[in-house]
């Protein structure tokens, strides 16, 4: 079996068996472990509390060289997320590709990193948004400027994931 | 997938002893999660399979760990790690199902015990005290269900007992193993600069238990102090990888050019077969013996296969050199795509990290199964690559067809504004490059379908 697949398997097997609250990935298919769905509780005591946000993970060949890519695919405003979802945090860059020239190495993607950590991280991240790095310009304005608009918009999108 | 062919750490959450869990996490390595194999030590103190340290580093020269910059020459063996995980490999089925079957027995001791209770109320009050102590209800039952897990129980439990006192050092356990020592195994003699350092703090007793012991244990000769370790001020030689002095290097490395540089150290630990029981004579160091002995008899292909690979340099290698050396080994050189060089070169490295690991492992493998490894590798990561949009759901068929007009529109004015081109008499200048402008147009629009695969 592929190193990649041993190794997500792996990963899968213990976020079934130490379930970390907050947190559910797993691959779509059986066929197909390169890619993972994922569920995201909104932090408590935030604006994104109370949904369940949904993300896909995608895994390179080289995984665990090189990061997974994470998209959400729910709708959310968040000054980290691009508009069409994908993530930006520290933690998904490999050393060395430093979009936004201050990330300090510590935090970036290494091979020992795990989708636990991962979505760890972003649940972190939607609890402290960082709006000097916006991926999504609009939002990091908003957050900035007219913040209970912004915390508006962010409770309308998570109840939206819940249906409601 | 079955639990047997996969094993992992959360194995254990099952059974009376959930610690196991963190022991076999940390017996495992954190980049592909298996147990170690061949461990290795990075300069900063981390412990990684000997083949993903070296897939690591040369992806990106850092700790996956700590991201401190590390480079492979100066990885280390992690023996006593090895050993451990051998060992811990060896018993984790057996030790794994006796715990399982344990658990099991606990768990219809119980109920059998609230079946009992709820049948007959006045005699369940009398047994109450029974009912505190469950681990006598548990040795009840199981010889009655499991006859032959009782065995393997018995097996498993009692070295420890036995190891118990040996564990004190007084003189008469460190006579005894002295004895058991003396009949099984030919002493060692370790090399005395390095014994008085190590023992000097301790009493005679506790010494000779303590060499006694840490004798019988290894199977690996003791290590001799590396010069690589000692003296981290030296410095890689580009051509020959051995460490030298700064001062040094610049005669050392003109003469590595010119081709009779002195020949690598072998390696300490090749194959793992050294001779048990005879320490390893330390490598001369001294560089006034390098300068008289320049001629060395070439290696001969026994040593030549145990020898470790240098990485050498992607900017200075040439295409035609990296051919050769694939050619030497016997890996195929034919190359689809563009970037020859890159992928050749990616190929040799990887060659190059299998190749250094294997000679790591306890039980190397010969080199065609290598070759046949590298391949599967390769093809593996080709396999996933073709598609340009990587999503499953993509239809490319559906997709193509959906954007047709947009296509056609698109190839239809390129094609009118080349005519034009032609009609307003800068035809001669446009020859040379006709259908440029429809490429261009049409790779802005859609970015990932070719106008060619539309076209037809």
């Amino acid at each position: 079996m592929a190193k990649a697949v041993r190794r997500l398997l792996s990963e899968y097997r213990e976020l079934i068996n130490n379930e970390t609250d907050g947190i559910y990935a797993g691959p779509v298919s059986e066929d197909n472990f390169m890619l993972w769905e994922c569920l995201i509780a909104g932090p408590p005591d935030t604006p994104f509390e109370g949904g369940m946000f949904s993300a896909t993970l995608k895994f390179p060949d080289d995984y665990p060289l090189s990061p997974p890519e994470l998209k959400f695919t729910c709708e959310i405003l968040h000054p980290n997320v691009y508009p069409d979802g994908t993530v930006c945090i520290s933690i998904l860059h490999p050393p060395g590709d430093d979009p936004n020239m201050y990330e300090s190495a510590s935090e970036r993607w290494s091979p020992i990193q795990s989708v636990e950590k991962v979505l760890l991280s972003v649940m972190s991240m939607l609890a402290e948004p960082n709006d000097e790095s916006g991926a999504n310009v609009d939002a990091s304005k908003m957050f900035r400027e007219d913040r209970a608009k912004y915390e508006s918009i962010v409770r309308r999108c998570a109840r939206k994931t819940v249906g409601l | 997938m079955d639990d047997a062919d996969f094993p992992d750490p959360t194995d254990w959450i099952q059974t009376p002893v959930p610690g196991l869990q963190t022991l076999e996490t940390s017996l495992r390595c954190q980049v592909c999660k298996e147990l170690f194999t061949a461990p290795k030590v990075t300069s900063c103190g981390h412990t990684f399979c000997s083949l993903c340290i070296r897939r690591c580093l040369s992806a990106s020269s850092k700790c996956p760990t700590c991201m401190k910059p590390d480079e492979e020459p100066r990885l280390r063996d992690n023996i006593v790690l090895s050993e451990l995980v051998n060992s811990f490999n060896a018993i984790r089925k057996s030790l794994l199902d006796t715990l399982v079957a344990k658990e099991e027995a606990r768990k219809q001791a119980e109920e059998e015990e609230a079946k009992r209770k709820a049948e007959s109320k006045p005699k369940a009050e009398k047994r109450s005290s029974y009912d505190l102590d469950d681990d006598e209800i548990m040795e009840d039952a199981e010889p009655i269900r499991r006859g032959k897990r009782r065995r393997q129980d018995t097996t498993t439990s009692r070295p420890t007992k036995e190891t118990e006192p040996v564990r004190r050092s007084t003189r008469t356990s460190s006579r005894r193993t002295n004895s058991r020592m003396g009949s099984s195994q030919t002493p060692v003699v370790l090399d005395s600069e390095d014994d008085d350092d190590e023992f000097q703090l301790t009493d005679d007793s506790s010494e000779d238990d303590f060499r006694s012991a840490t004798r019988g244990k290894r199977k690996h000769p003791p290590r001799v102090p590396d010069p690589r370790t000692e003296n981290s001020d030296l410095v890689d030689c580009p051509v020959c990888y051995q460490l030298k002095d700064p001062s040094k290097i610049e005669a050392h490395v003109n003469r590595c050019i010119e081709g009779n540089g002195s020949p690598p150290p072998t390696p300490r630990r090749a194959n793992g077969a050294s001779p048990a029981g005879t320490p390893l004579k330390r490598q001369p160091v001294s560089f006034s013996n390098v300068s008289k002995s320049q001629h060395r008899a070439p290696y001969t292909a026994e040593e030549k296969l145990k020898l470790r690979l240098p990485k050498g340099n992607a900017s200075l290698a040439k295409e035609a050199d990296i051919r050769k050396k694939l050619r030497d080994i016997g890996i195929r050189c034919d190359v689809k795509g563009k970037d020859n060089k890159q992928v050749l070169w990616t190929r040799l490295q990887e060659w190059t990290n299998i190749w250094n690991a294997n000679l790591d492992s306890d039980n190397p493998k010969i080199k065609q199964v290598l070759i046949k490894e590298l391949e599967a590798y390769e093809r593996h990561q080709l396999a996933q690559k073709p598609s340009v949009v990587q999503d499953k759901d993509f239809g490319r068929e559906a997709w193509n067809n959906a954007h047709k007009p947009g296509f056609e529109l698109l190839i239809a004015n390129a094609k009118k504004t080349s005519i034009q081109r032609k009609e307003n008499g800068i035809a001669t200048e446009a020859k040379d490059q006709p259908p440029d402008p429809a490429t261009g147009e049409n790779m802005d629009s859609n970015g990932i379908d070719s106008p060619k695969s539309v076209e037809a």
